[in-house]
Formats: structure tokens, sequence, C-alpha cells
């Protein structure tokens, strides 16, 4: 009797897990406000005349290093590019100096590291810090302490949904990423496309889930069938019999997301493994952004589609030229992220004529910036809602196009037709 | 609601369920050997598979040969580890004599190091490796066969059944077995107790210089990835039954189609909870293990 007890407890066990495995994890609360600490805390105007201190938090060593050292050139460049123009003019034309600081992936040290940065180095406003967990834990500290946080990279949609009035997201939000792919799709089938039915797919983490579920509700607004939505498992698992739960169910399109080179390089090859034939396989950038993506899977990556930020063939020439002669490296998304970050920055001080945190935040709060030098995305225009996203901010999409990666979507900024339906196993 | 697509899903799970099982039963045996056997409690055979799919990395980027041609150079190069490891690593030479609690830290700070010396020196990157193999996948019906999953699952089997008739039936399983009963009569019969253990021990490990060159080329691995590895080992070993060759290899073929099974029928992450469930339904009732004896004694 009691075996039979136990088996029965560890079926329910087994059925609640199959419930609920899949439903969203609860949003973060705000963290918080302590009055008394940060009032204590309250940070000083910057001490040297004519200058604004900016903190950057960056992965400057640790497992995720070389991220930084792509990112470290492009905030010195538009640091120098409004320095050499002028500095700030309604402050007399103060410069602007970067304090570096690294969080080395660690979601403790960033906490800490923002505390120094604003207590210690007395800086006006913090930018960073290229990955979504680390921007979610290093704003709760400048939440407390009153200094705004602009963030560069990082989409996690999470980052701009806890009521938080100091951060400001220079880049998209994984929400974004639905509405990208819904567009897509209804614009490939204006054009007769035919495309019906939707597998999305996705390792199971934070910013995989963050874009693909807004894929999965968007299809849904759009009258897509659903065919397949699951996540694969983050750690060590067979990846081609998730290829064979998406291939049973037939889908014109499958779109996925992960940021792990290695797992997307293992799908990918699962896929084609399994001769899965859809019209066209659309991935979030991430893990397949990545060169060791493409080059891991040789000619496999022909005809996929990517949803990115921006691409080689929309740079504008001269800046081009010019950033890779100041940083000895080739342009590429997250340094015109990094240095749009820094240009809000250099805008809202302009705006607020003041190296007070809290001022600054007032103006990143109503800055706004037109095309122009200080536009350096391929966007209409940036400008912070009271969430602090930026609404301006827009997806592309990418193609693989014969081994080169051409802009597909939108057509404003296309430098190729899409090929969908892509034969992608006939290759 | 049946479907052909489920049955065909089904199948696919079962067949690379009971490939990667093979796996599963290679890692587990040698597991089973130190446990059992041997009497270590070891926490780094995880790790030592995490290094043997390193060093297949490292000869596959040398010499840009197929990964299962660095089993000639990882079999010997797990087997001189854990030589090197028994005999001049004060935390493993005279590890047999210490009580449990104090061999678990051990071998708890040994795993850290060997995780953190990867992670130092390689990074802490998800590694694959890719193999021509791929090229001889075929399909029966509507089941994928993939041929790195077949080759593993058959040579990892062979290899166990090698290991199960080397401990059965010749003078050195013999030895290993008597050393594993009864310390004290073993060695008044002559056998040299210590270097039956280190044998043991060196067995166990160079068996996973065939298993991590027959996995790199299946699964993603990282410096942490043998905690993983180890969870699953423990599990195979314990419901074959401790020290049991036979039951470790039953245990892990299990294990595999289980852990299949709940990836393809479970969402997400929440995959591996089916094989724990079948492990707990077995000690629940079988609580020695599927082929163990009943425990009579404390040893």
């Amino acid at each position: 009797m009691k075996k039979v007890m136990v088996v029965l407890f560890l079926v329910g066990i087994l059925l609640l897990s199959a419930c609920q495995a899949n439903q969203p994890a609860p949003a973060p609360t705000p963290a918080p406000s302590v009055p008394g600490q940060a009032a204590a805390s309250e940070p000083q105007p910057a001490p040297a005349a004519g200058v604004v201190k900016i903190g950057v938090i960056q992965p400057l060593s640790g497992p995720d290093g070389k991220y930084g050292e792509v990112i470290v050139p492009a905030y010195e460049y538009a640091v120098k590019q409004v320095n050499d123009a002028g500095g700030i003019q309604s402050l007399g034309g103060a410069k602007l100096e970067l304090v570096w600081s690294d969080h080395q992936s660690s979601a403790e040290t960033a906490i800490s590291e923002v505390e120094r940065l604003i207590e210690r180095e007395r800086v006006s406003v913090i930018a960073g810090a290229n990955l979504s967990g680390i921007v979610l834990a290093a704003t709760t500290a400048t939440e407390r302490l009153q200094v705004p946080f602009v963030v560069d990279v990082p989409a996690a949609t999470a980052i701009t949904e806890r009521g938080f009035e100091y951060v400001f997201r220079t880049n998209v939000s994984g929400l974004f990423y639905g509405d990208t792919f819904a567009e897509f799709v209804n614009y490939l089938n204006e054009q007769g496309a035919g495309i019906e039915s939707v597998a999305v797919t996705f390792r199971d983490l934070e910013f995989p889930q963050s874009v693909m579920e807004p894929v999965r509700d968007r299809s849904r607004e759009e009258g897509l069938t659903v065919a397949y939505y699951g996540a694969y498992p983050a750690e060590a698992a067979d990846l081609t019999t998730y290829s064979a739960q998406v291939r049973g169910t037939n889908p014109d399109v499958i779109a996925t997301a992960d940021n792990s080179v290695a797992f997307a390089t293992l799908f990918t090859r699962g896929l084609n493994d399994l001769k899965v034939n859809p019209k066209m396989i659309i991935a979030a950038n991430g893990a397949y952004e990545f060169e060791d993506w493409y080059a891991g899977v040789g000619d496999l990556k022909d005809g996929y589609l990517l949803m990115v930020q921006w691409n080689a063939d929309v740079a504008d020439p001269a800046l081009a030229a010019d950033y890779a002669q100041f940083t000895r490296e080739p342009l590429n998304g997250h340094a015109l992220l990094s240095m749009q970050a820094v240009y809000a920055i250099a805008e809202a001080l302009e705006l607020a004529g003041s190296t007070d945190p809290k001022a600054i935040r007032d103006a990143l709060a109503v800055v706004r910036i037109e095309p122009g030098p200080r536009l350096v995305m391929p966007w209409s225009f940036l400008d912070y809602n009271e969430k602090g996203q930026n609404t301006g901010a827009q997806n592309m999409v990418v193609q693989w196009q014969d081994g080169k990666l051409v802009t597909v979507y939108p057509p404003e900024y296309a430098t190729a037709q899409p090929i969908v339906p892509f034969n992608y196993w006939q290759r | 609601m049946i479907t052909e697509a489920t049955i065909t899903l089904l199948l696919q799970a079962i067949v690379v369920g009971l490939l990667t099982g093979g796996i599963y039963a290679l890692f587990a045996v040698g597991l089973s050997l130190i446990l059992g056997v041997a009497d270590i409690m070891t926490f780094v055979h995880g790790d030592f598979l995490m290094i043997a799919m390193y060093l297949t990395l490292a000869a596959v980027v040398a010499t840009g040969a197929e990964p299962y041609v660095g089993i000639i150079l990882v079999v010997p190069g797990m087997a001189m580890l854990a030589y090197f490891s028994f005999k001049y690593l004060p935390a493993v030479t005279k590890i047999t004599a210490f009580p449990h609690m104090r061999q678990m830290l051990y071998m708890l700070g040994f795993s850290y190091l060997l995780q953190n010396l990867i992670l130092m020196f390689v990074g802490a990157r998800h590694q694959i490796i890719s193999t021509s193999l791929t090229k001889y996948n075929f399909f029966v019906g509507d089941v994928f066969v993939s041929m790195p999953r077949l080759l593993a699952g058959v040579v990892s089997v062979i290899l166990t059944i090698t290991l199960m008739w080397v401990i059965k039936y010749t003078d050195l399983g013999r030895i290993i077995r008597a050393a594993s009963q009864d310390r004290e009569a073993a060695s008044l019969m002559g056998i040299n107790v210590d270097k039956t253990y280190m044998l043991t021990w060196i067995i166990g490990i160079g068996s996973l210089g065939f298993a991590g060159p027959l996995l790199a080329p299946i699964f993603a691995f990282y410096p942490i990835v043998g905690n993983y590895y180890l969870m699953i080992g423990f599990m195979c070993v314990v419901m074959g039954g401790l020290g049991n060759i036979g039951g470790a290899l039953i245990g892990g073929i299990i294990m595999g189609v289980a852990l299949e099974l709940g990836n393809v029928f479970l969402p997400g992450s929440s995959g591996p909870i089916l094989p724990f469930l079948v492990f707990v339904g077995v000690l629940v009732f079988k609580p020695e293990g599927i082929f163990g004896k009943p425990i009579r004694s404390k040893r």
C-alpha cells in the first residue's frame, strides 16, 4: 500500500511538471527603495571642472571577456567624436571621461562595481554591460543609488519591465522580435510566400525564451498556426530528437533562438540530419550572429534568416572607414550599439546642462535623436519611453545567400530580395 | 491522441536512448568498478570524462584527424593521468585508507581543481567536434539513425561486455574481486591490495579514454559538464547494484531511454524528471538495485 502511494505521488509530480514547465517565469519584482541609504550615499557632482565622468561596466575579463574587447574601442571612439566636436556645449564645452570597470560576468561583482563607480568615482551616469543577466543585477544598484544606467546591447525583455526609473535601454527588447517576425512574414505573404504555420523552438534560458515567446504570441495574433512551441534543455541534450519533433509538425517556418554557439550548431546539424525542409528557418541573433556558428556549420548556413540590429552591408562607408582607422577593428553591431549609448548620454547632457545624475535622468527621459551623425544605428529615431525603452530601435532581417550575409528586410535597407521558400536540403 | 507522428517520435526516442544508453553504460561501468570494487568515493569520474573530451579536442585540433582516431592518444593519456593521480596526488594515494566522508571532501576538491584548470586554460565556451561520419547517417522507415551515435553505442556495449568478461573470467578479474570482497583476506593470500585498487582506478578512468572521443562528436561539452554525467552515472550504478558491472550496463541503457523519452515528452529542461522517477521507483521496490544482492551487513 505504501509503495502504491509513493508511485501515485511520483506520477502526480510528473503530471504537475508537464503542466507547469512551459509557463513563463514570474517577472522579477522591483527592488524596494531604501530612502535613508540613498540619501546617505547621495553622489556629488564631478570634482574636476569641465569633465563629465561616465562609468562604463563591461566584461573585460572572465568567460565573456572577448565581447568586452570589441566594445572598449567603440566607447573610446564615440567619446573622442563628442570631445573633438567641442564637448558638451551647455556645460561650457565639458569633456566626457570614461571610467572603466570590469564585471567579469558576475552579478555580485557588477553590483559592487556599480557602487564603487558611484560612491568613489562619483560618475554622473553609467553605461553597459553587454550581458542581460548582469544588467538585471547591476540596475538594482543604480536604481537604489538613483544614477541613470544606459543599457547598450542587452535585449532581455525584463530589463525595462520592472518599473525602474533609472534604466534606459538603447537596443530592442525581446518583444520587438515578435513584431519583426510578424511584419516580415506578412511582407513575404504579400509576395505570395503562403506561410501558414510556424514551429518555435529555443534553448531553455532567459534570452532565447524572452525573444521567442513574443514570436509565438504575435504569430497567433496574425492568424498563423503555431504547430510546435517548445524549449530544448539547457544541459547536454540530444538535439536530433528535438529536430524530429519539429519535423513531425511539418511547419512552414522554424523560428529559433540560442545563446550558445555549440547548441545552435548541434540544432542546425540536427535539422539537416533529419532533412527537415520548411519554407524558411529564421533565428534571433545571439549565438547565430557569431563567427563560430557560421564557421562551424559551413554550407548549412545558406538560406538561414537572422533577426539582427545591424549588418555590414548597411554601414555608412565614411563611418566604417574612420572607425576602422581609429580602432583597428571592423565596424560591428555591438560597437555601434555602444556608440549609440554614448551619443544618447551626450545628447541628454546637452539638454540637462548639469552633471547631477537626477537631472541627467530627467533629460534621458525626454531626449530624442533624429537621423544625423549622432544616430549611428539604422533607425529612424532614438526616444526612450516611460519604461526607459528606446521606441525607435528596430530589427532587420538578414539572410545567408551564397556565403554572404545580406539585408533583406525592411525594404528601405534591403540590399537583396529574400529567398523564401529556400530549398534547405538540396545544397 | 496517438498519431503516426507520435509513434515515429517514440521509436526515434527509443533508438537514440538505446544508443546513448550504451555510452552511459561504459561511463557507469568504470564508475561502478571504482565505487563498488575499489571502494573509493569518487566525485571526479565526470570530470575525467570532461578531460577525455578536451583531450580529444586537442588531438583533433593538432592533427585535423577524425575524433575517433583520438582514441589512440586519449586512452593512454587517461590511463597515465589515472596512474599519476593515484601515485602522486596525496588526495588519491592514501585515499583508500580514509573514511568515506573524508574521501568525499578530497574528491570534491579534486573535481573543482580539474574543472578550474580547464576553465583557466581553455575557457568556459561550449565545444563540439565535427565528424565526417555523419554522411553515413541513414533512415529506417521514418526513424533516423545517426552514424556517430550508432558507432558510440555499439563500441561502448562491446567494451562493457569485454570488461565484464575480464572481471569474471581472468586472473586479473579474480584478484580485483577478491580485493573488493575482503581486503585483509586477499592480502593474506598474497594479493597486493593497494596495487589492485590502483589498477581498478586506472581501468575505470582508462575506459573514459574510449567514452570521451565517442561522446565528443555527439554532445556539447564545457568545463563543468562532468557534473551532469556524474549524476547520471551514479544513478546507473545504484540502479544496477553497486559494483555489479552487468547491472551498470543495464542501468545505463535504462537511463538513456528514460532520459530521451523524458526529453521528448516533457517540456523544456524538465526531461530528466522521468529518469529520476524511474530511479526512485527502483529504489522503492528494490533498494539494493536491479541486480544487486540483498544488503546483508555493513562493511
